[in-house]
């Protein structure tokens, strides 16, 4: 057996690698820099996992989702691989100070990126040996991305403090010019690039149009009710989801939750891992749930209120079919809807009315809490301000009126950007006459080599209808004494 | 009536017209000030100390103003009598409950997270599946689980089935309902628990309630777990047993016992003088050892607590007009909150 197979072997329990992560983990192994666009779900994570367990010292993964940092820990928690923890703003002050205690001793360090862009922290880092930095998510460095996060920006510069580790980047969807900042951005010298199709084959793709909210209630009801699921109901406010989850709850015979930020931790647990026991048939939720959640047997995601672009709505979409298995997809699509992909738009952009008092608070705080001052001062959300605070930081010299002007001319591009990419979305919402499957290709430089059965709407593909018969309701509830009875010892006491 | 509504009029009925709405608000929302903790005791509502602990002020408002509206409330600040009869299954409900935040709501809360990481740890090992996600993220408590494994050894599963039979025992005794809901919240190998607005939804009860009578069924199996010593409820107490002192008060204390007068407390510690006597009523409280009598004369406190039990009344005022004129208010709520020896009164002695 060779190294890497034991190593998959004791960590992991697996005997071979899947065709496509092998010649990744090989790469990364032997330190050279690797670009890998791969759909979600696919394995990804093993691949930097392994190689960072093999390696002597410190693997850095820059993870811009809290989410997804807990789900990657969790999972290997419950495979007893110890050598892994956490970093981000939300833990308390004792738990950071026992993270970099014990970085020593770490193999894998999760960390978001506005973490690793704090000094102390880089002098730290500095003390020990990091051999690689993984950066997920990646297209949230290119300004040509969807998500375009300016932390993400000080990654470059880390990596050449911390004495150039080898660097991998990972994303499910990167456009052409998107790849190009990602390798620029990243400092990433000859990558080896592993570029997969956004395509995915097993899930179909629908469209329904409405012309009402009260149709499009009535369509999720009916569509819900001949799918057994499991699947996902995406809405954009917490709102929507309590309202859709009660909707269903009344007028399905489904087991229905919803999931949202405004639940507690433990309901948000509970609720994640009922849906992966599968005591759970539907849950409606915003779109921060399915990050990273690792359930394969998905059977549809069913967009309620569409998404700000292709890219986001290919990653949504990504969390069905993962077992291979046939799925679908399907946007309820309204055309009043595009308000609400616009107000987030513009939320995210710093106020152009705005620049100048912003400009007075940024000069009245300090560095660090510049961008807690601009939420908590004039209300903007997380994203304008942490687009503000980077270009002051970046531009300390610039006279006032210089930086306002220039600055209005990036707030701009970024709208502009945007509302191209939105129009996009859109136009591919509308069309009744290409294969939907071509023109999401398309928006990706990719063409369609194959034609799946089913395909989509317009190839006359139609969502399965598959009846369940009598309702699964769930049963008539087990008296306490029983209940606790199961919890201790399991359903028979196989061990009395 | 609703759950909140009830636990609000329960709690204008304690306090009995002699302290204000915000007296009741900061007692059912578990506000740990010297004042508020001096009034869950005086007015014997430890089992409403912190009740309501989600309640903000604003919807404590507007629920008050409306019981006001419909007359529930009477202009004095009691309910109503014609609303007694909707209230008696209420106070029923907190009478069996075996809530007291008082004493135990940091402590139900630790308890709690290790009981149920203890039980799905348990029931994984037990059912031979290795891998899971514990429900309990709390570093503290993982950490306790795995000390508590690694003492037991060999003998986990036999700990593991006497926690059993503890537990059946102790959820025996309580109400279907507390017993249903505690059992339904935890997770096991096989079975995963449900949310609180899941078995609200279950149950047919409101989620403020379940969350209540959750608490209840954990303080109820602290109680227990306290006086049985070779239990393994026991084993999963906290055996810091620290005196239940606000942050601050604990710090006059530790003045205090350096010899600091209380002016010199509130000049130390920059804080104002009444401040100061806040805590020293919390201290007195709280703190068996701690004696009064140098700051108000044996026979005075006395007078105090006679005075107070013949008007049956803790109204400050009242009693302050009842006293000789060099009783000072402070001399007043510092013989109370020592209380102990009032007379005459049958159920509303002070603890």
């Amino acid at each position: 057996m060779d190294k890497k197979t034991e190593a998959l072997n004791k960590y992991f329990g697996f005997s071979s690698l899947r065709a496509y992560q092998e010649p990744i983990v090989d790469k990364l192994l032997e330190g050279t820099d690797t670009l890998a666009v791969l759909p979600t779900g696919s394995g990804k994570s093993i691949c930097f996992q392994l190689p960072a367990l093999m390696k002597n010292g410190l693997t850095l993964i820059v993870s811009p989702l809290l989410s997804l940092m807990d789900n990657q820990l969790q999972e290997l928690r419950a495979k007893h691989i110890k050598a892994a923890a956490a970093y981000n703003s939300f833990m308390s002050p004792e738990e950071k100070s026992r993270v970099l205690r014990r970085l020593s001793s770490l193999k894998l360090l999760y960390i978001s990126p506005e973490a690793l862009s704090l000094p102390f922290i880089v002098e730290r880092l500095k003390e020990v040996n990091v051999v690689m930095m993984v950066v997920d998510e990646a297209h949230c460095i290119s300004q040509w991305g969807h998500e375009f996060r300016t932390d993400y920006l000080k990654i470059g510069p880390v990596r050449e403090a911390v004495g150039n580790p080898c660097m991998a980047a990972f994303t499910a969807t990167a456009t052409p010019e998107v790849q190009l900042d990602i390798k620029k951005q990243l400092r990433m010298e000859e990558p080896a690039e592993y570029i997969h199709s956004v395509d995915r084959v097993n899930i179909a793709l629908f469209v329904q149009r409405c012309t009402s909210e009260r149709e499009k209630k009535k369509e999720l009801v009916r569509i819900i009710q001949n799918a057994p699921g499991p699947g996902l109901v995406y809405v954009t406010s917490r709102k929507k989801c309590e309202e859709l989850k009660k909707l269903l709850q009344e007028e399905s015979a489904h087991q229905v939750e919803a999931y949202h930020g405004g639940l507690d931790n433990e309901a948000r647990l509970m609720i994640q891992q009922q849906f992966l026991h599968g005591d759970l048939d539907v849950v409606v939720c915003t779109n921060s749930f399915g990050m990273g959640l690792n359930k394969a047997d998905v059977e549809f995601v069913l967009h309620y209120h569409f998404p700000k672009d292709a890219e986001s709505y290919i990653q949504e979409i990504g969390r069905a079919g993962r077992d291979g298995r046939q799925a679908w997809a399907t946007v309820l699509y309204l055309e009043e809807d595009i308000i609400i992909p616009q107000m987030l738009m513009e939320s995210e952009l710093p106020p152009v009315d705005e620049l100048d008092a912003a400009w007075e608070t940024a000069a009245s705080s300090r560095q660090e809490e510049t961008t807690a001052d601009l939420i908590n001062k004039l209300g903007w959300t997380e994203t304008a301000a942490r687009f503000l605070a980077f270009y002051l930081e970046k531009h300390p010299r610039k006279r006032k009126s210089e930086l306002l002007e220039d600055l209005e001319e990036k707030v701009q591009q970024r709208r502009f950007e945007k509302e191209k990419k939105l129009k996009v979305m859109v136009q591919w919402l509308e069309n009744s006459n290409t294969c939907r499957r071509r023109l999401l290709l398309q928006v990706f430089g990719e063409a369609l080599m194959k034609r799946p059965d089913p395909c989509c709407d317009i190839c006359g593909s139609t969502i399965p209808v598959r009846k369940q018969p009598g309702n699964e309701k769930e049963k008539v509830t087990a008296p306490w004494e029983m209940r606790l009875q199961e919890l201790f010892f399991g359903k028979e006491r196989e061990h009395e | 009536m609703l759950f909140q509504e009830a636990m609000i009029l329960i709690a204008l009925k304690r306090l009995r017209g002699e302290r204000t709405d915000a007296s009741a608000y900061h007692l059912l929302s578990g506000k740990r000030s010297s004042q508020t903790i001096t009034d869950a005791k005086w007015f014997q509502s430890k089992d409403l100390f912190g009740a309501l602990p989600k309640l903000d002020k604003l919807q404590f408002e507007r629920i008050t103003a409306s019981l006001y509206h419909r007359g529930w409330i009477e202009p004095g600040g009691v309910p109503a009598e014609s609303i007694s009869a909707s209230m008696r299954p209420w106070e029923k409900l907190v009478e069996e409950a075996g809530f007291d935040g008082w004493a135990y709501r940091d402590t139900g809360h630790q308890f709690w997270k290790r009981i149920a990481l203890l039980i799905q740890t348990l029931s994984h090992l037990y059912q031979r599946k290795k891998q899971f996600v514990p429900i309990i993220q709390d570093h503290a408590s993982q950490q306790w689980v795995k000390q508590k494994l690694s003492s037991w050894g060999e003998g986990k599963y036999t700990a593991m089935k006497k926690l059993y039979e503890e537990m059946a025992d102790c959820l025996r005794d309580m109400t279907e309902l507390q017993a249903f809901i505690f059992v339904y919240k935890l997770t096991g190998a096989e079975i995963l628990g449900k949310t609180t607005e899941q078995i609200s939804r279950l149950q047919h009860r409101e989620q403020e309630e379940v969350d209540y009578l959750l608490q209840g069924s954990i303080h109820t199996l602290i109680k227990n777990a306290e006086n049985q010593p070779e239990t393994v409820l026991h084993e999963c107490l906290d055996t810091g047993g620290t005196p239940e002192l606000t942050v601050t008060a604990q710090k006059t204390l530790d003045f205090i016992n350096k010899g600091f007068t209380l002016e010199a407390v509130a000049r130390s510690r920059g804080l104002k003088v009444s401040t100061i006597e806040d805590h020293f009523v919390e201290i007195a409280g709280e703190i068996k050892e701690f004696s009064i009598d140098q700051l108000v004369p044996p026979k005075q406190q006395e007078a105090i607590r006679q005075a107070a039990a013949s008007l049956d009344t803790f109204k400050l005022k009242t009693l302050k007009e009842q006293l000789d004129a060099d009783t000072t208010y402070f001399a007043i709520r510092l013989a109370l909150a020592k209380g102990g020896q009032k007379s005459g009164q049958k159920n509303r002695s002070i603890e």
